[in-house]
């Protein structure tokens, strides 16, 4: 399936998602996102930020679309951090320790799923988390 | 080794390596059909081939899944490298200094290029302190309780 002109892409850094947020923390520290500027039935340019274009096949490429607005609007201009486990009756949601706090910089869809892009406070480090694994911190 | 496998250059076993990128960096591989010149994808969108005298000398690991024990210990934690000497009286981390608490940019297992298909090789953690990037094996390191 060939990806839209105009939306962005990145190098797929992920194979099975089996324990999210493990193994998928391999993009590069700025995320290096491009956006598709041509497009064969499997064959993508994607043009990148400071520097040239490149063409790959999509098998090795993510591409990255617009998530719902509503799931926009419950992350961005938020302080967040990532959740081990939700809520239960009688039982506290278990998050991430203090230093993953981190504000949204961005909310998009890799295959169809919504995830976060979150940049920590405390050291600067940016990750992404599928959407039910976040949560938005009140009061900051 | 094959298409669309993740790979690192392989590190140095020396702890704390000083080679250590920053940041990291991974790709994919692209095209593994030469297996002793293998292309490589790399995160930041450069493409290049790896080419060596064998498929070992190509210096490139296999990115694979950890195991669900390494996820539970260390996923969304603060840790800090046990020092050399080990854990001490009142100090798992052997007296290394709190100048180097981290958090856990990415969990993983690296596996030789060589190897067969399946996750086999040591887990690994890359952490973030500050703004240093540093990687070792997870059981260099311990969960902070108190952060």
């Amino acid at each position: 399936m060939a990806f839209t002109v105009g939306s962005r892409a990145r190098v797929k850094l992920t194979q099975a998602v089996v324990f999210p947020g493990a193994l998928s923390q391999l993009n590069p520290q700025p995320p290096t996102i491009g956006v598709v500027t041509d497009n064969t039935p499997t064959m993508h340019v994607i043009a990148v930020p400071g520097a040239a274009s490149f063409t790959e096949d999509e098998t090795f490429l993510e591409e990255i679309t617009t998530a719902a607005q509503i799931v926009r609007d419950a992350m961005i201009d938020k302080v967040v951090t990532g959740q081990i486990s939700a809520a239960s009756p009688g039982v506290a949601a278990v998050l991430y320790t203090e230093p993953y706090t981190g504000r949204v910089v961005d909310v998009y869809n890799v295959s169809a799923s919504p995830k976060v892009l979150i940049r920590s406070l405390s050291n600067g480090m940016y990750y992404e988390l599928p959407f039910a694994q976040v949560m938005p911190l009140g009061d900051r | 080794m094959a298409n669309g496998n993740i790979v690192a250059l392989r590190i140095s076993q020396v702890s704390p390596t000083p080679e250590q990128s920053q940041p990291p960096e991974f790709g994919v591989i692209t095209d593994a059909s030469t297996p002793t010149a293998q292309k490589v994808r790399w995160a930041t969108t450069v493409q290049a081939t790896i080419s060596g005298a064998s498929v070992a000398a190509l210096g490139l690991d296999v990115i694979e899944e950890p195991d669900a024990p390494s996820v539970t210990k260390f996923r969304g934690k603060t840790v800090l490298r046990i020092g050399p000497g080990g854990p001490v009286t009142n100090d798992p981390a052997g007296k290394t200094s709190r100048e180097f608490v981290g958090t856990v940019v990415s969990i993983y297992r690296r596996t030789l290029l060589t190897s067969p298909v399946g996750p086999q090789g040591p887990v690994y953690l890359l952490v973030k302190s500050g703004d240093l990037f540093f990687e070792d094996l997870a059981t260099q390191f311990t969960v902070l309780t108190d952060r």
